[in-house]
Parts: C-alpha cells; structure tokens; sequence
C-alpha cells in the first residue's frame, strides 16, 4: 500500500481510518487549527487528545488545545434553529456552523522511509503541513513509533498509561527518566500517590534506578488505602513491598505505627543529636520560625562543640542559655530562641542521645549499594519538622557518600566502582524547594548538579509555584494531573520547549485517572489515562495476585491436611 | 384621413330626410308594416298570387309556406350532428407589389357535436399566378384580373370547397350541415359575360347537386340582412290595384302613394317585432334574376331569431322542401348561433381560419421579394407600395 | 384545387392543412396513442441555451412543475427542470372567455376551444447526458425546434440529482421562481430516495443537499432557513 514519490521509492502511505477534519490555517509559532469534519461530533475532541496531521512529505504528530464553535453569519445565531428543527441543525452543521479545534504539533516524521530522516525518528516540528491536509485520528501504530512499546529488547519503555479514548500503550523512556530529576504534580486529591507508586515501580522492575523514598504518609511500602474501591476486591492497594518483596526494605521512623498497621519493618530508624549538624537546621528556619541570627548562633556552637553542638545545647536548661550565650559569643536572645525551638526535637522517639547499632545511613547505603530500594516510613511522626529535619539530614550524608563514591568512579574508571543510579523520592517538595529553602539545602543542591554524582530527585507537590524556578527547569520530566491556579501551571510548564496550548490542557484533565506527561522521557508532551493501579498491574510487575494467593494458602492447607490430619 | 366631423351634419340630414318619408316616423311604418303582416298572416296564399302576378321595380319574394306572422319554434338539435362551415379570404392582385399574383385562403370547420371526435380547424391558401388566372379570357375578351373577379372566383370556391368538405364528412358517417356565411345568390353573375356565368353556375350547381344527391342540407346564414323583401311584399299587398301591382302604371305617381307607409323598414326589424328567439319566419323564394340559371335550384330563405339579432337563412330547394332538412337547418343555426354568442360558432371559426391579416399579407409580399431575390429576379415594387409600407415622418 | 365540378369523393384527410395537426378523429385516436406510448410528453417550439418551451402533446397535461425532463436532440439528451407550465389561446388575437359550463359540456357544446388552445411548459436546462452520467454545463448547442421532450424516468433523476450543482444552477439563473422550483425538483429527487431503504436515505440526501444549500445562501440565512423549515414540513404531509 505505497505510493512512489519522486525517487522512485515507495512511500509508506499507510491509510487511516478514523478522519477528524482538515488543516485551514495556523502558524509554526501560534500552532494549526482545523475544520471538524461535519460528521464527527464536537465533543469527541478533547483536550490533549491525540491526533496525526498528514503533510505532503511529513506526518506531524499533534494534540489537540482548543475547541471553538463559529458561524459564517450572525443571523444564525440571532436565530438559532429550535430543538424540533433537526433537518435545519444538521444542514447548518459543517455549512453555516462549524467548530475549529486548535491544533499544536509537537513532533514531525518523514513519510518516506527512504528519506535520510527517517530513521531518527520523529523530530521536532521545524515546518508545518499544507492548507488542507487531512487530520486522522492516532493510531496504536502512531503512539508506538513515538512513544516505545513495554517489552523492548533494551528493557526501557515502561507503560504508564493510555492516550485520551484510546486503547494503547504510553511509555516513558525509563533510561531518560533516571538520567534526570523528576516532579509528580497535580491538585490535593488528584492522585499523585499513584503516579508516583507508578513510577517507582517502573523503576524497580526495570532496574534503571535504586530508590529512596521518604515515605511521609505511609503510602509506599506495604498497602495503602484506596479512595473508592471501584471494581478492585479489597479497598487497598499494594506497596512497593508488596510488589517487590526482597528489592524493597522498609525503614520506619516509627516503628510501633508500622507494626502497629501490621508491617514487619526491616529496619528501625534512630538519629542522634550528633548526627545533625548545623546544616541540617537552617532548612528549618521557616518552619521552626527562626531568624538568620540564630542559625549563626548555631554556628558559634558548633566552632566549639563541634559535633556535639547540639547535644550540648539542648542539655542547657532556663537561664543557662543566656550565660552560655554570653560564653560563646552570641547573641543571647536568638540562642534562647534556637534553644526553645530546638528543644522540640528532643520530643521525637526516634532521636537518642547516643547512636546504638550502626549508623542509619550507612545501612541505608547497604542496601542501596546492593541494589535494594529503600522506604522511609514516618508511622506518626508526620509533622512537616520532623519530615523537613530528618529528609534533610539523611539526604545530606548520603550525597556526601555518592560524591565521593563518583569521585573514585571517575578516578579509577573501574566499573565496579561506578556508583548506582539514586533516584530520591520527596513529598510536599515546595518545602524544601521554595526560593529560600533551595539555597540551603541540600535538596537543592542535588537538583542543580543534574546527575554530575549519580543522584536525581523526584519530587512531589501540589504546588509546584512554591518551587524555585531554577530548580524547575533543572526537572526533566513532569507527569502532572488536574492543575487550577494560573502560576501552578505556569511553573510546570517552565523550562520545557513546545508548550504553548498546553495550559488549557492541564486545566481541562479529569480530576482523577489523567495526567499530562512532558519532558525528558517523552518525545512529545501527552496526555494519558493513567494506567490501572490494580490486578494486571501487579500481575505485570510479577507480583502475585489476590487470588494466586488464596490459592497457594488453600494448597497449603491441603498439604498440612494430609500431612498431619484434620484439625 | 376622413375628416369625421365634415361629414356628421350630411349624414344628420340624410337619415332625417330617409326618416321623414311620407311625414311618418320610423317607428309608425314599423308598426304598418306588422299590422299588414298580420293581415296576411293566413292567407299569405293570396298575396303570393299576387307576387306572382305583379311587376314592381323593387325586389319581391314568393311565399313558400306560411304562417306570415308567427314564429315557429325550434326542433331540438339532433344527438349527433355535424356542421361544416368554410369561409374565404384573399389577396387581392396589387400592381404595385412585386408581383401581379393573387391569393385565395379558404378556411375549413368541421365541428362534431354529440361524439367526442375531434374537430377540423384548417385553411388551404392557393396561389393564382398563371396566364389564365391573370388575364382570364371571358367573352372572347382577355382582361387583367380585377378584385371583383377574385371576389367571385374565391364565393365560388367557398361554396364548391363546403360541398366537397360536406359530402366527406357524410360519408365518414357523420350526419352533416353545411353552412356558410352570406348569400348562395351570386347578384353580380348577371353582368358577367356567358361563358362566364356558365362556368360558374355550373360549379355552383354540381355543389348543390352533390349535397343533395348525398342528403346533405347546406344554407348560408347572412348576418344583418338589410334586404327590405318581405316589406316590398307587404307593399304589394298594400297596393290597391287589382289582381296585380303594376308600378309602371302606379297612378300615384308625384304623389304619397298607398304603399309607403311600409316603406324603408327592412325585413329584420320587422321580423324582430314577431320571431321569439330561435324562432324562424315563414319561407319564402328569392327572384333574383341570376337565379333563373340556378336551375333546379332555386333559393329559398327564411328570417330566423338568432339570439341577439335576426339573421337570414339562405336555402336551395331541395332543402326548403324536405321538412326534415328544413328543421335540420333552422334547429343548427339556432343551436349554432347560441354557441357563437348570437352568431353561429362555425361560420365564425371558419372566418377566423379564412382571414388574411396585414401581417400576413406583409409576410406575404416579403417572402415574394425575398425569392425573387434570391433567384435575380427583378424585384421592382412601385413607389406607392413602398410608400404604403413605411411612411416615415 | 379550381373551382370547377365538385366530385365527392375527396377524404377528410384531404382537407387537412401543412402542419397536419388536425385530422379525422380514427387517425387522431391513432396518432395519439402512437405518441403515448413513445411516452413524449411535448414538443419543442422555442429554444435558447438556457431555457425552451415546448409545447404539451396533450392540452392541460404539461409535465408537474419541477418534474426532470429530457430532450432528444441532435443525437444528445439534454436534461432540464419544468419551471413554467401555461394553457392559452394559440391564436394571438383570440382570448379564452369564460362560459360558465363544465369541461365536459364544453367538450360537447364547444368543440373547437379545444383546438384552440395548447398548453405550453418551459424548461429551465440543466445540463446533459453524457454516457447516462449527467453534465452539469449548458449543452453546447441549444435544443432543436420539433425536438421531443419525454419524461425522466427515476433512474435517470437519481444520477442527475446525486450532484448537488443542479441547486447552483438553478440558484443562479434569472427569471426562475427559484425558492419554489428548488423545493419542487427537491421533492421529485426524493421520490427515488424514500422508495429504497427508508426514511434514512431519503434524510440523508436532504442533509446533503441541505448542505449544499447552507453553502450557496451563505449570506441569506433567513432564506434558508425558510427553505429548510419547508422542507421538514414535507414529512408531516
């Protein structure tokens, strides 16, 4: 089914089936718009649905962002055919009404498969096609050739979910996705938990990264509740753990809430006040409402103490602070303040005065040597303090042993020194992301250096304006659901090329189930159905399913029956 | 241009002298005239001897049959009758036109009434442009051919063409009528030269003979008929001399003589005052001179109420004596007079199929010229036809 | 013919003049049924590129207003729509007047007004056959004088209305009771339609040429709309 073009080759003149309309005019720069066919019904075209432009020498990929209803004349509308009038209605449709979809290209690829293009695939749009070329639907052939399709030799495309009112796979290119820092954006409630278990799983299945996850709300390890149960057996969904079993450990902060949700935890995590250093607090100062004098009244300690600044403060009681103030040289009244405040963490069960058992980190680091992803859970102590300080720390010491661990890589060249790829999960990231905070800590330090020492990031947040930009545009790939405020979008959006038209998009997704997917994992912007969270998906990443279970349990009791009798 | 206006007072007292004649008024000699109709109402036999015997100067019948002054009502038209009509029309040889030729257009009506056959509506024009149509030989004389001549030849050919039409309706088995428009008495005969009044007649009569031979009534219905026959009759009978009237011996000469008071009524005012409509007159027999070489066939004629007028009907014999033919005629011509608004339909169908108009007699010439023409025949017109054509300003 | 001696034996037909139009009743009986059954339905007297007029074989049986008919002439079949039907006198200085009787006393009473009158239908062309698919161009050539003017069968309207240009044809032409011979040759194109498969198809061709419609009145909405809501009437009639 080929045509010959003028070289004499035959051009893959593949026929689709499902035509929308016809390109009537449009720019490069402001993006294409196209007369719906009469027959198709307006409220097919959605937002973000996907669409291929068929050019003269080039098929241009595109989504669609606006939709808009016209009239040749006014008087039409002065005088609107009734409800009864259908004849009048379907004769105006596609003569005297039309509606116009607004169409943004995102990729382009040559027709002719003997052209020298076209085996780099699609390309950034660079032209635009013809008045009146014909606009079809996608096909599963058009979202594979763009986006992979799961099961690769390479092992990197990994599915997360469907374009709009269509069957197929979309993929995320796993390799591009380690490479860089990652953000899960979307309102409260518009499930970026799942995104986010999506993602980690794909992750782990594959084998591109090693995780670390701080886990704030205990969603991530072992099950977690579902919103509504919809067609799912149980109300819950499994975790990672569940998923994976021995390629996940779970650390809790909290180990009576863990087991107390009937969890074994692998490990139970403790810091000491040694541990934290004077880094680790400046990070808090909005939280803890410090001012910058008292950070450096820290520091005044610290020069002393050194390690055991923080022990020593907080062993101060009452009016020993002021003299002690007076001794070190700072600022009495903000080192009474610092005390006060850091006194609170002496409330946390999980800081001790003295490490017992190894260091936290550096079983942390076992097993994210060893490959082994690793969940932080917080059980009850989920205060944004807590959260901020003990991310933070923990965060901090493990950069320190990835940078040197690179720095060895690079000396040596062995690859057995080669660091694994660290992908570190946050949450509520504008807390540790915002204009000031990114400057401090060490979050944002691990964003701006990319993967120079092997360590991305992906964050998660409903409000992504709260995030320096600079730290944005360091995010290579967004997967973001349903976004309303105006700079939230904007901030997404930052930094990515091509995403003019979008913003009707995101604010147009389906408050559950949808997401818009850009950046560095896909060649083009998409928007998707995310995949189910469920039975299959389980089944896909190998792990057992519901009923495999209750199967083995019950061969099991059949074995222990005939092996020892009856009960 | 007729200057109207000059003439009227002239006409004024011409009517005012005709009206004045024996100081009676129109409208009294009416009523004289009635009064003597009624008079010889039944014995019209008697003032028939008198016609008979009496030699005036002015035009008298004979009575055929009578009643004088009663009307006799009309059959019911026949279920199935069949009226043929024909009618004439010509162009007259003009010597100012390209050339001397003349034309005679003889218009057909073949009407069927109680079957749903379809009409015959059509004209056959001929052109006359030989040496002997030109310049007859009549009387061992050649002339140029005159209107009157063309006038004559195209009554002829009416009367000859409705025979012919009337006995091929018959025979296609259609009870027929034939009528035509005007006299079956051809006046002007009597001035022609023999041979020609012998050719004529001789067609005219082979026509009558044909229809009568094939049972065939023809009549010729004359609309406005001003002949005053039937008053001279009653004039006659007026006459107080005996046996006979003998105005060559009329001793009221230069004086108001006893047969005026009838005078200058003609026949259908008359008959307006007796006839009902569609009721016919008594019959009565032309004597015109021309009609002693009709031979058998004599005309006859009656007075009939047409509706709006009172028309005369023309009859040969042979119809006047067959009482069914004589009914056949006056029940159609009142039947017909009743379709054609208060003239019979047929005649005036047949007119308007005869009629040549200007335009048409302009497309004549035209073509003429244009064949000449065309085949470098000299196609001289005369001024006067040229000035006749278009007259500029 | 002279006048000389009658001899009565001449035939009716004799006395028929040049156009042989009106003959003895057997013929004409004869000659009718022929042409019926040709299925002519007139004759051509007038013609132009764009229109003729033909005159009906039978008086008062023009073809309906909107019907598609097709004349035969010089070896090709113009197609056109019958826009104009008309009865008159067809001598110019005779006027038809009123009676007060029926058709059928006059036919009885009045024979020759019959005769004298003739139907006449103009016919607004289209375009013409070429190989039973229909061109939407005026014929090269106008129609002959005397050319036959038959009836379109329903085949042969369905292919000539599938396209809708006859609509702009018949939108842009002078002198034409547009809105009324639209809807006319609308509603003749349907009765193919409806007969097969339903309302559907019938429906369908009116959205179609609807649509063409709503196209070619682009700057007349209320005409359109009229149009349109006219056509809807028809299927509560």
């Amino acid at each position: 089914m080929g045509k010959q073009n003028g070289n004499g080759h035959i051009i893959s003149t593949r026929h689709r089936r499902g035509r929308v309309g016809v390109v009537t005019r449009g720019s490069l720069v402001e993006g294409l718009e196209m007369k719906l066919d009469a027959e198709r019904n307006v409220e097919d075209m959605k937002a973000g649905k996907f669409v291929v432009i068929e050019g003269d020498k080039n098929d241009f990929f595109s989504m669609v962002t606006d939709m808009r209803l016209d009239a040749t004349n006014s008087e039409i509308l002065l005088h609107p055919p009734d409800r009864s009038d259908e004849l009048l209605r379907q004769v105006l449709a596609g003569t005297g009404t039309y509606n116009i979809v607004s169409l943004r290209p995102m990729l382009m690829m040559p027709k002719d498969p003997m052209s020298r293009d076209f085996d780099d695939g699609p390309r950034p749009v660079k032209a635009i096609p013809s008045h009146f070329s014909l606009v079809q639907e996608a096909e599963e052939e058009d979202v594979t050739r763009i986006f992979g399709k799961e099961g690769d030799a390479e092992g990197k495309y990994f599915s997360i979910g469907s374009p709009l009112d269509m069957d197929t796979q979309v993929c995320i290119d796993m390799v591009r996705f380690a490479e860089r820092s990652n953000g899960i954006f979307g309102k409260t409630g518009t499930g970026k938990s799942f995104l986010t278990r999506l993602v980690l799983s794909g992750l782990i299945h594959y084998d591109r990264a090693v995780n670390l996850i701080f886990d704030m709300h205990n969603e991530y390890g072992w099950k977690a509740m579902k919103e509504s149960s919809g067609k799912q057996t149980s109300s819950f969904v499994k975790g990672l753990k569940q998923l994976f079993g021995d390629r996940v450990a779970i650390f809790s902060l909290d180990p009576k809430s863990t087991r107390a949700r009937g969890i074994q935890p692998d490990h139970e995590v403790y810091i000491s006040f040694d541990q934290i250093a004077v880094e680790d607090i400046a990070p808090l100062q909005d939280e803890l409402k410090l001012n910058p004098t008292a950070v450096e009244s820290a520091y005044l300690v610290y020069a002393i103490y050194k390690d055991a600044w923080l022990r020593t403060l907080l062993s101060l009681e009452g009016p020993d602070v002021e003299e002690f103030a007076g001794e070190i040289g700072a600022h009495a009244g903000s080192l009474v303040a610092l005390h006060r405040k850091l006194k609170r963490l002496e409330n946390f069960p999980f800081m001790v005065k003295k490490m017992e058992g190894a260091d936290c980190v550096d079983r942390i680091m076992e097993h994210l040597d060893a490959g082994i992803n690793v969940v932080l859970e917080f059980g009850q102590q989920t205060s944004m303090l807590c959260y901020l300080l003990v991310a933070n720390v923990l965060a901090r010491r493990i950069h320190e042993t990835y940078v040197k661990k690179s720095e060895r890589f690079y000396a040596t060249q062995r690859p057995e020194d080669k660091p694994r790829q660290l992908m570190i999960t946050i949450e509520e990231a504008h807390k540790f992301l915002n204009p000031s905070a990114a400057k401090q800590t060490i979050f944002g330090t691990i964003a701006r250096e990319m993967r120079k020492y092997y360590v991305s990031l992906l964050i998660v947040d409903q409000r992504p304006s709260g995030i320096d930009d600079e730290v944005l545009s360091q995010i290579g790939t967004r997967i973001t659901a349903l976004l309303n405020d105006e700079k939230d979008i904007a901030a997404v959006l930052t930094g990515v090329n091509g995403t003019e038209g979008l913003r009707s998009v995101l604010a147009s997704l389906d408050s559950k189930q949808q997401a818009l997917v850009l950046g560095h994992a896909v060649p083009m912007p998409v928007v998707i159905k995310t995949r189910e969270y469920g039975e299959e998906f389980y089944k896909a990443m190998g792990a057992e399913s519901v009923q495999d279970a209750d199967t083995r349990r019950e061969q099991a009791e059949q074995e222990r029956e005939l092996l020892f009798g009856p009960e | 241009m007729l200057d109207l206006s000059a003439v009227r007072c002239q006409i004024d007292s011409m009517v005012a002298d005709q009206a004045e004649v024996g100081n009676v008024t129109y409208e009294e000699r009416v009523e004289a005239a009635l009064a003597q109709l009624k008079r010889w109402n039944e014995d019209w036999a008697t003032l028939d001897e008198r016609l008979a015997q009496s030699h005036t100067p002015w035009q008298t019948p004979r009575i055929f049959q009578g009643p004088l002054a009663q009307g006799i009502a009309p059959p019911a038209r026949p279920e199935r009758l069949s009226v043929a009509a024909t009618d004439g029309s010509q162009i007259f040889p003009d010597r100012h036109e390209v050339s001397p030729c003349f034309l005679l257009n003889i218009g057909y009506v073949l009407l069927h009434y109680g079957t749903d056959d379809r009409p015959l509506l059509s004209s056959r024009p001929t052109l006359y442009w030989r040496d002997e149509d030109l310049f007859p030989q009549w009387g061992g004389r050649r002339t140029a051919v005159n209107r009157e001549l063309v006038g004559f030849r195209r009554s002829l050919l009416e009367l000859t063409e409705l025979a012919e039409l009337a006995a091929a309706s018959q025979a296609a088995g259609h009870p027929t009528v034939a009528l035509t428009d005007g006299t079956l008495v051809f006046w002007g005969l009597d001035a022609r030269p023999p041979d020609f009044r012998a050719a004529s007649l001789a067609a005219l009569c082979s026509a009558f003979d044909l229809l009568q031979s094939r049972g065939v009534p023809i009549a010729g219905y004359i609309s406005r008929p001003g002949s005053p026959e039937l008053v001279n009759a009653l004039r006659v009978g007026l006459c107080p001399m005996d046996e006979a009237a003998e105005c060559e011996r009329c001793p009221w000469l230069g004086q108001v003589p006893p047969c005026a008071p009838v005078e200058g009524v003609s026949d259908a005012v008359l008959f307006r005052r007796v006839l009902n409509p569609g009721e016919r007159s008594a019959v009565f027999e032309n004597r015109s001179r021309v009609l002693q070489d009709y031979g058998a066939h004599q005309v006859f004629f009656f007075y009939v109420h047409a509706g709006d007028e009172v028309g005369r009907v023309e009859i040969p014999r042979y119809v006047a004596q067959d009482k069914d033919l004589l009914e056949l005629v006056h029940g159609t011509i009142v039947d017909q007079a009743a379709k054609g608004r208060g003239y019979p339909v047929s005649l005036a169908e047949a007119h308007e199929r005869a009629v040549v108009r200007g335009t048409d007699r302009e497309g004549f010439y035209r073509h003429l010229e244009e064949v000449f023409v065309r085949h470098d025949i000299d196609a001289r017109v005369s001024r006067k036809s040229l000035r006749k054509r278009t007259v500029g300003v | 013919m002279t006048e000389g001696e009658v001899t009565g034996t001449r035939s009716l037909e004799s006395f028929v003049d040049g156009d042989g139009r009106f003959v003895p009743h057997s013929r004409a009986q004869e000659i009718d049924a022929n042409a019926a059954a040709t299925g002519r339905v007139g004759e051509v007297v007038e013609s132009s590129t764009t229109t003729l007029i033909a005159e009906a074989r039978r008086l008062h049986h023009a073809p309906d207003f909107g019907a598609f008919v097709r004349v035969e002439s010089d070896g090709r079949d113009l197609i056109g729509v019958v826009h104009n039907a008309s009865t008159q006198s067809s001598e110019p200085n005779r006027r038809p007047m009123a009676y007060g009787k029926t058709e059928a006393e006059l036919r009885a009473e009045q024979p020759q007004i019959f005769e004298l009158l003739r139907t006449q239908f103009e016919v607004f062309v289209l375009g013409y056959l070429h190989d039973d698919s229909m061109v939407h161009l005026f014929p090269p050539q106008p129609a002959r004088i005397h050319s036959f003017v038959f009836p379109c069968p329903v085949e042969q309207v369905l292919a000539v209305t599938e396209d809708p240009q006859f609509l702009r044809s018949l939108l842009e032409a002078t002198g034409l009771p547009t809105d009324e011979l639209l809807l006319a040759t609308l509603r003749h194109a349907l009765k193919g339609r409806a007969d097969e498969a339903g309302e559907t198809k019938a429906g369908q061709y009116l959205v179609r040429m609807g649509a063409e419609l709503s196209r070619l009145l682009r700057d007349d909405y209320d005409r359109l709309s009229s149009l349109v809501r006219r056509i809807t009437s028809w299927g509560q009639v």
